[in-house]
């Protein structure tokens, strides 16, 4: 088993060797928010130390795999990517981290792969889904979003469309929302922002506002509900 | 070749043709969190996908999966072969409105012994894979009995469900606590090593145990090889998480950060097998006892849940052997039924 400062830069982000820039920094975001002080997720496991000890580690680690030629010069000091090979430090005082002898070299690898693909596994679920042959209506955007781990004030500050207004698109509050061109508008930024086909998506949501429009067409006269 | 693995194979080679159900227990620790909701659902779903399954209520105390299922309160249940009114588990399957989709429910349990004894257990674990199924999906109930862990630790896979609230987390650490150390114990082979691990399961302990490695440290002092059974056990081990009554991106990411600690801490490797949004739709459907990827399967529950269905559908079609309870536990497991 390892302690904290046994693991390797990948181990203590929780990235395998070959992880994208991208990779990097959303694993150290999420271990930021992990072990952050009364997280939800670690202050019943962790003493406050134990959290501390933990950020700086993540944060070290972070600090040398986010800077290309750090995290090179590491690599080549590693000598390759096979962990694992360093002499284990018997007495290492913080407790953290233990992982099976057995498990050490290869199967780590193996262990991390998975992971990682299972990290992404959200997306793949949500592009089958993305590309299904169903309406985008506002509670499929709002699935698009919480699947790649987006609140709506993060959507707010990229696309400068209200947070009150991406909730009435999201919820369908078709009486609350502006008229149709700027409807268009801003889901197309949303779906831009999520990484999906901004015309297919904004075309398909626009069709279900202006279907409840003619459906309803005095709502607009006698103004709001 | 591992003691277990030999103990397994004989274990098949006694039964019949045909192949035994993959088994998915859930649990949680805690009442509430969703388990049954879950459990109904991915049945249901998996049924929906053609696939031959039952669900089982073994939550004798507060059982109503029978109820979300549509099943009105069957006369025939596990509490019967619980107090050996029945020996043989197929006989208490009973339909569910959803084809493809049948029960074993939990009714009318004795109010005095609601879980079984050791030997029962033994009994009840093997015939739980003579069910005529693809897939099993036990609904444990809450807490971390022995009888309770027993089920977690003897299925192919084990899903702990948990919600966003410091409560729910507790109980579900508490409970992959459980799990772990009784996944170890049942691992060691050796007296000495098994009150080792026995002292590590009280956090107070005089030897200062308190994680796992401190533990790994003192099981290798005394026994070698104990060391390796160690290894195995703890990386065979894979619970897989649901994080259910998700509301927000924070929210969903628990389950990430529950991952990281299981190999922070633990040294395991958890899988987040998906999140299940808060949902008027789970609402109307349970009082229309039904489970909500039948009554609403476009509402973004029965999405999300259809979701980690196709995730299982995907575990299901492993080949057997390369799951998670592939040896280590199991035999032990059914051979110190008295280990609890």
């Amino acid at each position: 088993m390892k302690g904290l400062r046994e693991l390797d830069h990948y181990d203590a982000l929780e990235v395998p060797p070959d992880a994208t820039r991208d990779e990097v920094e959303r694993a150290y975001r999420l271990l930021l928010a992990t072990y952050a002080e009364d997280s939800l997720a670690t202050y019943s496991m962790f003493g406050e130390d134990e959290a501390e000890a933990m950020r700086e580690r993540v944060e070290e680690a972070y600090r040398v795999l986010s800077d290309p030629d750090l995290r090179r010069a590491y690599d080549e000091a590693q000598g390759g990517d096979e962990p694992g090979e360093e002499a284990p430090a018997e007495d290492d005082p913080v407790v953290l981290a233990p992982l099976a002898e057995a498990a050490l070299a290869r199967p780590l690898v193996e262990a991390r792969t998975r992971d990682l693909a299972s990290f992404d596994h959200m997306a793949d679920v949500d592009e089958h889904e993305d590309a299904a042959d169903t309406p985008w209506d506002g509670a499929r955007l709002r699935r698009a979003r919480l699947t790649r781990g987006f609140e709506v004030d993060d959507v707010a500050s990229a696309t400068k469309i209200s947070p009150a207004y991406l909730r009435f698109l999201e919820e369908e509050r078709f009486d609350d929302l502006p008229a149709a061109v700027y409807v268009r508008g801003f889901i197309a930024a949303y779906a831009r922002y999520l990484g999906l086909d901004a015309h297919a998506v904004s075309r398909s949501y626009t069709n279900r506002y202006e279907e409840h429009r003619r459906a309803k067409p005095k709502s607009r006269l006698l103004g709001r509900r | 070749m591992t003691p277990g693995a030999d103990a397994r194979s004989h274990r098949s080679a006694a039964r019949s043709d045909a192949p035994s159900p993959h088994l998915l227990a859930v649990g949680g620790g805690k009442g509430g969190v969703g388990k049954t909701l879950v459990v109904a659902n991915l049945a249901a779903a998996l049924a929906q996908a053609g696939r031959r399954v039952v669900a089982v209520d073994t939550d004798l105390e507060g059982a109503n999966l029978h109820t979300v299922l549509g099943v009105p309160a069957p006369r025939a249940s596990l509490a019967d072969f619980v107090a050996k009114r029945e020996t043989d588990l197929r006989k208490l399957v009973v339909d569910t409105p959803i084809s493809g989709l049948r029960l074993v429910a939990g009714t009318h349990g004795h109010l005095g012994t609601p879980q079984p004894r050791s030997f029962r257990r033994v009994a009840l674990l093997s015939e739980l894979r003579k069910l005529p199924a693809d897939h099993v999906l036990v609904d444990l109930g809450a807490g971390t009995h022995p009888s309770v862990m027993d089920y977690f630790l003897v299925g192919d896979d084990g899903i702990l469900v948990l919600t966003p609230e410091p409560t729910s987390v507790e109980n579900a650490y508490s409970f992959l606590r459980a799990a772990f150390y009784r996944r170890l114990r049942l691992a060691m082979t050796s007296e000495s090593a098994r009150a080792l691990v026995h002292q590590a399961m009280d956090q107070g302990n005089q030897r200062g145990i308190r994680t796992p490695r401190d533990l790994l440290r003192e099981v290798r002092a005394i026994a070698p090889e104990e060391g390796e059974h160690f290894a195995n056990a703890v990386q065979s081990f894979r619970p897989r998480i649901v994080v259910n009554s998700a509301r927000t991106a924070e929210d969903v990411r628990l389950g990430f950060a529950v991952r990281s600690v299981c190999r922070k801490y633990f040294g395991i490797d958890a899988d987040y097998m998906g999140y299940v949004n808060h949902d008027e739709a789970v609402t109307q459907a349970i009082r229309q006892r039904r489970p909500v990827v039948v009554t609403h399967p476009n509402s973004d529950a029965a999405v999300y849940l259809m979701r980690i269905a196709r995730k299982l559908l995907e575990v299901g079609r492993r080949p057997r052997g390369a799951g998670r309870a592939t040896g280590v536990h199991a035999p032990h497991g059914f051979a110190r039924p008295t280990g609890a």
